[in-house]
């Protein structure tokens, strides 16, 4: 069969260069240290490189994070070059720091140094357990649509020329019900599986709320549960309640 | 070509590169892709007086009013009245049917009313839809090149329940079924068809004006049109995108079987896994054929086409009514409308390829090379799996040639 050198009007030649040039292979590698060169200006040294992506994640919530809305955050960020994750990046990093604190990953920090075994502890814990300032208490970018019955997601929110713009995706199938869900998330990083425990099981299940209309996520964990929450309100501040800012980075190697 | 006589409905079907569609468009795509039509509505929406049109411009019509009366003999008789004689005086041999089917030349087999025919009528009927007549289970081509099936009737609700017999026929047998209660005339349309006649009878006028030759020769240039490689990406995905679920929910809506949708209940209420079974590769090749058509009416009336605009368009009118679309979803989230649930379908399908057409671009550049590159294909995953196994055949066939 004679392929088309245009399809949906693109050029198979630039779009296949373009797919090349892109880093990463597309498929999970084990991670190995890879030094990162990141503008915004932040202590690599307090974050984690995200395996198998160019992100850096903050080990622990910043204080100058915290109090503010899930729209103030995202400008907050943004004015130092940062980012929200949204539960597409969270989800997969917080299994990355499972996996690392059963020993069958390292984590790097954003130097390239691998992170000890105490500080793996102590990022385990905080998303798992009351552990460092009471446990993760942090925004997720993702904002929750239902129109004409259709459910949306909005994500990836960046400020461009002063104002927030997110990217709108239909939902993928998701959990629609609040209950205790297996660690197994799809692209978007929402809980696809109920656990077989409906109790907290530390590092092997986590609590879920489903998405409302007009709800965003967040992530929490506290001392009776860890906790994908896709039903915080966004105007709702908290003196208590941050994110852990995110930043992008390109391969040195 | 198709300009209804009496007929006018100025209501947009869809809009194609700024081209408004009407339902005259829709049925003029239907002559030249050759593809049966069923017209469901309420009384006076119009159908059988398009139908009507149709037989304006094709004279060699056959022209059925459904009654629950009239058996298989009847029908024979009205096909043509040999079939009987045939049959009386023994004559009954293939070579004797063949040459009556021969004989059977009619370029348009209109039904009006369908459903009130049994179940025996409409099977034959639904077989000389397809060009064939079946006598003691052999199938006899009937003897024109071109012939098409146009039928009208309102079954309502009875459509969207797969158990009813009718409905299944239906869906398995007509290519198009469009609803023409959701695409009712304007008030300007019944002010001028008011004033042009006011016979309350559907118009039977007998000045036929020949159109059968230029509506032949369409379908021939039709069926030479080349069919652009989006389209079979596009239908691929209609098939094998939709039918994906995540492995914890079975990996296949398909292989769910009669559990789909309800063991997904609870589940993505809104999203597409639960509203939306995959197309046939059948009514795939209906929808290529079909936005084929609309492409060249685009054409035609000075624009230029949009393949993918086109391809949603005849999905959206080939499926409606198809059987595919979730009854309980359509009800209770879509206020029983299945054209609006097709809608947001097509709108999930449009953020699909807006984020996988550069993608898909280079999977087709490393097919060309006959090449497979694994950091283009590990990025097909899930409901775009399908097009990991599309790219690597397509490389090894360029590999080899």
């Amino acid at each position: 069969m004679k392929l088309p050198k245009i399809i949906f009007g693109i050029s198979t030649e630039e779009a296949y260069k373009r797919a090349m040039s892109r880093e990463g292979n597309g498929e999970k590698k084990k991670e190995t240290s890879i030094q990162l060169s990141v503008q915004a200006s932040i202590n690599r040294k307090d974050y984690v490189k995200v395996p198998n992506t160019n992100t850096l994640i903050a080990k622990f919530e910043p204080d100058e994070s915290k109090g503010l809305t899930w729209e103030k955050t995202h400008y907050k960020l943004a004015e130092n070059g940062l980012f929200m994750p949204a539960p597409a990046l969270f989800m997969p990093y917080f299994m990355n720091v499972i996996d690392a604190y059963n020993g069958k990953i390292q984590l790097y920090d954003g130097l390239g140094n691998q992170i000890n075994r105490k500080e793996v502890e102590d990022i385990y814990k905080h998303l798992t357990i009351n552990h460092v300032n009471n446990g993760a208490y942090s925004w997720l970018d993702a904002l929750f649509k239902e129109e004409n019955n259709f459910w949306y997601i909005e994500t990836e929110h960046r400020v461009i020329n002063g104002k927030l713009k997110g990217t709108r995706q239909p939902l993928e199938i998701c959990l629609m019900e609040d209950c205790y869900v297996s660690l197994d998330f799809n692209k978007q990083g929402l809980a696809i599986k109920k656990s077989n425990n409906q109790e907290y099981e530390q590092g092997k299940n986590i609590k879920f709320v489903y998405p409302k209309d007009g709800t965003v996520a967040g992530f929490v964990a506290n001392s009776d549960w860890a906790d994908l929450d896709c039903y915080r309100i966004p105007q709702d501040s908290s003196s208590d309640l941050g994110v852990f800012p995110c930043a992008e980075g390109t391969s040195k190697n | 070509m198709f300009k209804p006589k009496t007929y006018k409905n100025s209501t947009e079907l869809a809009n194609l590169s700024g081209i408004p569609i009407y339902m005259h468009d829709m049925v003029d795509a239907a002559l030249i892709s050759r593809l049966n039509t069923f017209l469901q509505g309420n009384t006076g929406s119009g159908k059988t007086q398009i139908v009507r049109d149709v037989m304006h411009y094709l004279p060699k019509s056959l022209f059925i009013l459904g009654r629950n009366d009239m058996d298989t003999r009847e029908l024979f008789q009205q096909v043509n009245p040999e079939f009987l004689r045939a049959i009386k005086t023994g004559e009954y041999s293939e070579t004797k049917f063949k040459k009556l089917t021969d004989k059977v030349n009619y370029n348009l087999i209109a039904v009006d009313e369908l459903p009130n025919c049994v179940p025996a009528v409409r099977a034959q009927l639904f077989n000389l839809f397809d060009g064939f007549i079946e006598i003691d289970g052999k199938a006899y081509p009937i003897g024109s090149g071109y012939s098409i099936g146009m039928a009208t009737g309102n079954i309502g609700q009875q459509f969207t329940e797969s158990s009813n017999e009718l409905g299944r026929a239906l869906k398995d047998r007509m290519h198009l079924i469009i609803d023409t209660d959701y695409f009712m005339p304007k008030p300007i349309d019944t002010f001028e068809m008011l004033t042009q006649d006011r016979n309350p009878r559907v118009n039977f006028k007998e000045d036929r004006e020949d159109k059968t030759k230029e509506i032949i020769e369409e379908h021939e240039k039709l069926k030479q049109r080349e069919v652009p490689f989006e389209k079979y990406v596009i239908a691929s995905y209609l098939i094998h995108g939709l039918d994906y679920l995540p492995e914890e929910y079975g990996g296949s809506k398909t292989a769910l079987k009669s559990g789909w949708p309800n063991k997904l209940e609870g589940h993505a209420a809104g999203s597409d896994e639960t509203l939306i079974l995959p197309v046939s590769p059948r009514a795939a090749k209906s929808i290529i054929t079909l936005s084929q058509a609309l492409d060249s009416i685009i054409e035609e009336k000075g624009a230029q086409p949009d393949y993918f605009a086109s391809m949603m368009t005849a999905f959206k009118f080939a499926s409606a009514y198809s059987g595919i679309l979730n009854p309980a979803a359509v009800m209770q989230v879509y206020g029983e409308n299945p054209y609006k649930a097709m809608d947001a379908v097509i709108e999930t399908t449009k953020t699909q390829f807006d984020s996988q057409k550069d993608l898909i671009a280079a999977g087709l550049e490393m097919a060309r090379q006959g090449q497979e590159k694994q950091k283009i294909l590990n990025e097909f995953s899930g409901r775009w799996g399908f097009m990991r196994n599309l790219l690597e055949n397509l490389s090894k066939k360029n590999e080899t040639s």
